[in-house]
């Protein structure tokens, strides 16, 4: 299986080290990565928590940079589709909580104790 | 140009201490939506399936730290002794030797969801609910009937009354669907919803205008047009935004919060601490808002998966009818039959960094087989 790596700007990940086992459970055959994963997120540094996105995104869903091709659109409607089953109209299952328009912050807890 | 996402934003997606598991108790249902696109082949949760997930969850408690499930159907109420057998295991699981966080998210009808069902529910950690109405009383009916053809609006009304009534905590969202044949029945059902909810802060609403998904009634569902959808959608939330200036965490399930906020550590929490990381009230006690966070489908993560009743488990709870979304099967034994090859086409968002591909993966999904093949 062949993945298209985009590598800058965004640094995309190693997905062919990804995979999951019998139990479901996420496999990283990659060190590093699985060392950012589980190590970085458990107990974020306060000044991380308060500011993760240091890197060059476009400024997430909530900001600026906001595609057309995407459910976050500002019109309410999402225009993501599934071409390739033939779905006619604009549509987003809407299912997944999340991807929804005009996403707002997550209500994450203080990460102060 | 493609809008890309940077690599410290998907690192928490791929967290193998976390578990996803959206669950199809049965994919029957007791309504017949003018708009479904499901086509009810598959009954219950075979035994076997159940057992399986049963014994997923008692083993991945040695490494998890975080477990979701989510219910989904057909009505998933209308098996509702799968979802109490599976919920209360969990709980019970997620409170032993090796315990983790638990939350619960159920996508249902209502019909099914009476006071007792609710307590029983709520105990058992389904602390989230997503209900639809199509409109206000004999407007809702003309799309969602029962499958014997009568009305549905009275039961589901008054079993949302009765969760309002409630002392749970616990979070619903009413989605609103828009049609063209709806939109004043709509406006007159948001105004009851403002009346009636409008200060309970554990409801909150979305307008959601009907799509064409496919299936077996796919050609006589006629949606809005872009154009009236927006407008209509925005005039119904701005009259909802008016009386819920707080709605910062409507847009997460309790389930998603959970999966996308930090851990302080692998405690089971009470029902309270659960609620909170999605109640809206809880977002006022913030000292600034946090950045916003990656918005990706459960369909894009690898740690999320839906168990059919059929035991087939897979990633999107649209495609159902797609080969492509077969990634596996649930044994008896907890162990999942993995289809080599089958998971990596909804992972590609993480390895291009493509927006769009993480927020749908389904979207342009590389064919597989020879043939594209129609949701049916």
């Amino acid at each position: 299986m062949e993945h298209e790596m985009t590598l800058d700007p965004h640094e995309g990940i190693r997905v062919d080290t990804i995979t999951i086992d019998e139990l479901g459970r996420i496999t990283i055959d990659d060190a590093e990565l699985l060392e950012q994963i589980t190590g970085g997120k458990k107990e974020p540094p306060e000044d991380e928590a308060k500011n993760p996105q240091s890197g060059n995104s476009s400024g997430g869903a909530a900001g600026g940079g906001v595609p057309t091709n995407t459910c976050n659109s500002t019109d309410g409607i999402c225009n993501i589709q599934f071409p390739d089953i033939k779905i006619p109209e604009d549509i987003f299952c809407g299912f997944n909580p999340l991807c929804l328009p005009d996403p707002k912050p997550d209500p994450k807890p203080d990460p102060k104790p | 140009m493609e809008s890309l996402v940077n690599r410290s934003q998907m690192l928490p997606l791929l967290d193998p201490r976390e578990l996803e598991l959206i669950l199809f108790s049965t994919e029957q249902c007791n309504f017949r939506c003018t708009y479904c696109y499901e086509d009810f082949a598959i009954g219950r949760m075979r035994r076997s399936v159940v057992q399986g997930v049963k014994r997923l969850i008692e083993r991945r408690s040695e490494d998890l730290t975080t477990l979701s499930l989510g219910w989904f159907g057909g009505e998933p109420l209308v098996a509702k002794d799968v979802v109490f057998e599976v919920s209360e295991h969990a709980q019970r699981v997620s409170r032993g030797a090796r315990p983790f966080r638990y939350f619960s998210h159920m996508t249902t009808n209502g019909s099914l969801l009476d006071r007792s069902t609710l307590d029983r529910l709520v105990n058992a950690g389904v602390n989230s609910y997503q209900i639809s109405l199509d409109g206000w009383g004999e407007v809702h009916d003309v799309s969602r009937q029962r499958a014997d053809g009568k009305g549905t609006f009275d039961r589901v009304w008054k079993n949302i009354v009765g969760i309002h009534e409630s002392e749970h905590k616990l979070h619903l969202l009413v989605r609103v669907h828009l049609q063209p044949h709806n939109l004043d029945s709509v406006r007159e059902l948001t105004s009851v919803l403002i009346r009636e909810f409008g200060d309970d802060k554990r409801i909150d609403l979305f307008f959601k205008p009907v799509g064409n998904w496919g299936g077996p009634k796919s050609a006589n569902i006629k949606p809005l047009s872009r154009e009236e959808a927006a407008r209509v959608r925005t005039e119904l939330e701005q009259s909802w935004q008016r009386v819920r200036a707080h709605s910062q965490g409507q847009r997460l399930s309790s389930a998603e919060a959970v999966l996308s906020a930090p851990r302080a550590s692998a405690a089971p929490e009470t029902t309270a601490a659960r609620t909170a990381a999605s109640a809206p009230e809880s977002a006022s006690a913030r000292p600034a808002a946090p950045p916003a966070p990656l918005i990706a489908c459960y369909a894009a993560r690898p740690n999320s998966l839906t168990v059919r009743a059929d035991g087939r488990v897979g990633k999107c709870t649209v495609m159902l009818s797609d080969p492509r979304n077969d990634i596996g099967k649930m044994r008896p034994d907890g162990t999942i039959e993995l289809n080599p090859g089958r998971l990596a086409p909804w992972m590609r968002g993480f390895g291009s960094g493509i927006r769009s591909e993480l927020l749908c993966p389904a979207q342009n999904m590389p064919k597989q087989t020879g043939e594209l093949l129609q949701v049916k």
